[in-house]
């Protein structure tokens, strides 16, 4: 397209000199949407377990420093895309504890009021457009909402959050090709967690690095440790301000860990990957590297990090009481509605 | 039995410089093939055994599958996906009989070699961004001439020079090192490791500042160069007042700079400087230790690092030897 | 051509020009609509439908996209979510197969699965039908298998002037719609009204007539009915002919009303007759209607095989007039 070439001036604008020091409120703000995804999922895991919510969850612990870091690079009118494994996204995305409680539980109340569950739990108030159920699906989706920007010259981004395994599915490459065909303002972000589901990464691609496939369609792709929450939001930053300005997608690959299983609460003694493994990169927890680093750069005292657990969890368990409380949808009046909009 | 060791990493071509500077991508396919290139090119120069690492990717392995020019080991050790990998290797191949480590990636693998095998004999490839310490040559020289030094048709002492290290001694922490530069920049966080933004930059130690070369070392090599053959270092501490003298210096591939400068002094062998913290401290371009603000280095600049082969020294000198003749 | 000799002011003109001429409209009108597919840009697309948009109104609305269905109507939810109105083209319907989870799994539910949030004013324009010698892959009527989902919208036309309509109010409505036209009716002419207009969706047209029997036709298919009920008429049987034009939402009403009358009902369609559309509205005329019915409901359509490609066995595969009328003579047993 004749539109998508962008002035040098740009470019240059965005690899200007400048500092690499983050302010503080960023450094909470970082911490903060990290242990959220956390507590949340460590409570959804539970209520799953005593079956308070049904159906499949598949959460996001370990991986928070994808979400919270490459979020933080958004601002609210941004949007993103998410995969089944979407409610780190959406509390990054700024998602509220109580309407997410309440759609894990199939409640009225809930952010799909009950009909999508955790599976497609969305907010497009948030910019948030869904969780999705299908691997990879979430890619092309991405690449409309980044092209609406495009046509509309808003300066805003899209970032597709998607994993390994939707790496070799089509719609993925034909979202990350169209993307970059048409120079549309999007950030590829994605979660290298090492399993497509229950399957090892290295049993279904011949390549390692997901950031091998970027220069494949002409962006450029690079590897970031997806445990250190600065290391992602430092190329999310970068990675977004090439789209603002204007140079196009690229391609962010966080190296990253699932603590459970692809789907429920249970991650060890599987036969898919070794406890050794697990605990391996449990070693090297996003948010206990974080605090102990926030610590050391005096940002967050050890005893200020646990008074904000504390907090969140005050939090969860109001959002759960209250999800509870909340009517499930009724089938005589909620069934049939909102499948199609009706004329104005 | 003449061995040469092989070496590679992974991360190497992949960081967040092709987003910040406009660094070349390196996919596996392309390392497998030059690690493939160099093994030939080894087993030509007289190499009977390659004794590789495995690494988190298992590039070395792949490229040599149904390798049989030469006898193929594999290290005894488990991948843990870090740099890391490449010191335990290089520690291994100092007591396997290795007579040259052929290393592909930048300035910081052929550190992590230097961390584990202090007196090695190197052959450097440079894969990826922007290297100093390594030459871009084409892999199949560079594995001919491992070959030819580990097998002694060229000696070692002829083909190939010590280089220097910065050690660097951080209160009573294992000693660490660098082996081109050692930068102190701004900020509480290693993060995505690479260093491009340049107001961060404090203080800085040069080993090498060499003109030709892009990275931090330019900075020094256009205020007084530095070459690797010399003895000593340079010093330079940075300013950001805007208005003080500076430098216009290609700091990352296709990224020209101006850098103020506050004082900058030539350094010699031996001599004793501290690093003073707050701040993170960058071995050869990346973030890898946060300094408190009481926290100081002690940096010292001696020629006390592998040996680097020189391949075209090493290749000519084979020539001169007969070496490629055949027949008459 | 014929737009001048013909009477007053009647505005004569191709099932693909009136295609061409409502989105050049629907576009000045709207700046949220762009149109984005394969060919559609600088090429105008393989049957020049989009001929003279590019140029018209520039590459940004105007969108070549890559030979991918899935991100082509990806392209579309995401853009049409956050309030564009896209008009997606693929090409040929056999296509809505490759497309397949972007429609049915994420256009068609995402309103529903976000509990209501999401609104998508999702055009998806595509070419059914056979009769042009494309064989398999390129000439299948698959209206089966979207109205199977719940949240899509579904038209097919049988002339310019309900093109022109329903393509209007396929754009204008709010919630994902395929527009399916027939590729061997790009050429057909009709009277066309120069200013854009509205046919509801959900309404379906008799578009003649009759007391003795209703035919049922979609698509291309009503005209071939029509050329069944003049021969029929020469044998004294009256035929009423119901264009649902839209296959979803369904106008039972219509289709009921016309059985109650006639007593017998015939249903015609290009789509194989296994598992087509026929047996939905059947079903639902037996629902609505069982009394009245003189006879059971004769459904007419391809048969169980691929279209083929060659012409011999292509013009006998699509049902033609001489099949219907037979099916008609069936339930007047005749």
């Amino acid at each position: 397209m004749a539109t998508k070439k962008q002035p040098a001036k740009a470019a240059k604008q965005t690899k200007s000199a400048s500092s690499s020091k983050i302010p503080k409120e960023v450094l909470l703000d970082l911490h903060r949407r990290m242990v959220r995804i956390r507590l949340l999922e460590e409570a959804a895991g539970r209520l799953a377990t005593e079956a308070r919510i049904p159906g499949f969850i598949h959460l996001y612990v370990g991986e928070e420093a994808v979400a919270a870091g490459g979020c933080a690079a958004l601002t609210n009118e941004d949007q993103i895309s998410s995969t089944h494994r979407g409610h780190g996204h959406l509390v990054a995305k700024g998602g509220q504890f109580k309407p997410m409680m309440a759609e894990f539980m199939g409640r009225a109340t809930g952010y799909c009021k009950g009909k999508g569950g955790s599976m497609h739990i969305s907010d497009l108030d948030l910019n948030m457009l869904g969780a999705n159920g299908i691997v990879g699906a979430g890619v092309p989706i991405g690449v409309g909402a980044a092209f609406s920007n495009f046509y509309r010259d808003n300066g805003l981004v899209t970032m597709a959050f998607f994993g390994d395994g939707s790496t070799n599915i089509g719609a993925f490459h034909e979202g990350t090709n169209m993307a970059c065909a048409l120079g549309l303002p999007m950030v590829f972000m994605c979660e290298n967690n090492e399993y497509a589901e229950y399957t090892a990464r290295d049993r279904v691609m011949n390549i390692t690095d997901v950031a091998d496939r970027a220069v494949a369609y002409g962006m450029p792709g690079v590897v970031v440790d997806g445990m250190d929450v600065i290391a992602v939001y430092e190329a999310a930053q970068a990675a977004v301000a090439r789209a603002r300005a204007g140079e196009g997608p690229s391609m962010i690959e966080c190296k990253t860990y699932r603590y459970y299983d692809h789907a429920g609460v249970s991650g060890i003694g599987k036969n898919y990957r070794s406890d050794e493994e697990v605990a391996a990169w449990k070693a090297r927890d996003p948010i206990e590297m974080f605090e102990a680093q926030l610590s050391k750069a005096r940002v967050l005292s050890k005893a200020a990090a646990k008074k904000i657990h504390d907090e969140i969890n005050a939090e969860l368990d109001e959002a759960i009481e209250w999800a509870e409380a909340s009517p499930f949808p009724d089938p005589a009046t909620d069934m049939l509605t909102d499948v199609y909009t009706e004329a104005s | 039995m003449s061995t040469v060791g092989i070496i590679a990493s992974p991360a190497a071509g992949k960081d967040v410089r092709r987003l910040v500077a406009n660094a070349g991508s390196v996919g596996d396919v392309d390392k497998i093939a030059l690690i493939r290139r160099a093994a030939v090119g080894a087993a030509e120069g007289g190499a009977t055994r390659l004794l590789v690492l495995d690494d988190a990717r298992h590039l070395v392995l792949r490229a040599l599958d149904g390798f049989d020019d030469a006898k193929v080991e594999m290290l005894d050790l488990e991948p843990m996906g870090s740099g890391r990998d490449s010191v335990r290797g290089a520690e291994a191949m100092a007591q396997a009989d290795v007579g040259a480590v052929l290393v592909f990636g930048g300035d910081g693998t052929n550190r992590d070699v230097a961390r584990g095998w202090a007196d090695a004999v190197v052959m450097p490839v440079a894969v990826g961004t922007n290297n100093v310490f390594p030459q871009h040559i084409e892999t199949t020289l560079a594995g001919l001439a491992a070959g030819l030094v580990a097998s002694g048709a060229v000696s070692r002492d002829q083909a190939s020079s010590r280089c220097k290290v910065i050690h660097v001694q951080i209160d009573d922490l294992t000693p660490d090192q660098a082996l081109v530069d050692l930068v102190l920049v701004d900020g509480d966080f290693i993060g995505s490791r690479a260093v491009w933004h340049t107001e961060d930059l404090r203080h800085a130690v040069f080993s090498i500042a060499e003109p030709g070369s892009v990275g931090l070392s330019a900075i020094g090599s256009v205020l007084q160069a530095v070459g690797r053959d010399e003895a000593g270092g340079l010093e330079v501490r940075f300013s950001h007042d805007h208005e003080g003298q500076g430098v216009r210096a290609a700091v990352s591939p296709g990224t020209f700079e101006n850098i103020g400068i506050a004082a900058f002094s030539r350094l010699d062998d031996d001599q004793v400087i501290t690093v003073d913290g707050p701040g993170v401290l960058a071995f050869d371009g990346e973030r890898d230790h946060v300094l408190g603000p009481k926290d100081s280095a002690t940096v010292t600049i001696r020629r006390d690092g592998p040996w680097v082969i020189n391949p075209q020294a090493a290749i000519d000198i084979a020539t001169s030897n007969q070496f490629f003749s055949i027949g008459g | 051509m014929t737009a001048t000799e013909t009477a007053t002011d009647q505005r004569i003109i191709t099932y693909n020009q009136a295609f061409n001429e409502t989105l050049f409209q629907l576009m000045a009108e709207d700046e949220d609509i762009f149109v984005a597919g394969e060919d559609v840009g600088r090429y105008g697309g393989v049957f020049q439908s989009f001929a003279g948009l590019n140029a018209e109104y520039g590459d940004r609305r105007v969108v070549d996209t890559p030979i991918a269905e899935q991100a082509i109507v990806g392209l579309g939810i995401g853009a049409a979510a956050m309030g564009l109105r896209p008009v997606v083209d693929l090409m040929f319907m056999d296509f809505v197969m490759v497309a397949m989870d972007q429609i049915a799994n994420q256009a068609a539910k995402m309103k529903y699965m976000f509990g209501g949030k999401a609104e998508l004013p999702l055009t998806i324009t595509t070419t059914g039908g056979a009769g042009l010698g494309a064989a398999a892959q390129h000439s299948q009527s698959l209206e089966a298998w979207l109205i199977h989902v719940p949240g899509l919208k579904l038209v097919f036309p049988s002339s310019p002037h309900d093109l022109k309509g329903l393509l209007t109010s396929c754009v204008r409505d709010n919630n994902p719609t395929i527009v399916t036209l027939h590729k061997a009716m790009l050429g057909t002419s009709g009277h066309v009204p120069e200013e854009l207009y509205e046919i509801p969706l959900g309404k379906a047209s008799v578009v003649q007539e009759g007391d003795d029997v209703t035919i049922v036709a979609i698509g291309r298919m009503v005209s071939v009915a029509q050329a069944a009920a003049k021969t029929l008429a020469e044998e004294g049987i009256s035929v009423e002919i119901v264009d649902p034009r839209c296959l979803l939402p369904f106008d039972t009403d219509t289709v009921v009303e016309s059985a109650k009358k006639t007593n017998r009902v015939v249903i015609v369609h290009e789509a194989v007759r296994n598992g087509g559309i026929g047996g939905e509205i059947a079903a639902q005329i037996q629902e609505f209607a069982f009394d009245y019915l003189d006879a059971p409901v004769a459904r007419v359509g391809a048969p169980f095989s691929p279209v083929p490609f060659s012409p011999a066995l292509e013009s006998e595969y699509v049902p033609n007039p001489g099949s219907i009328a037979d099916a008609v003579r069936g339930v007047l047993n005749r």
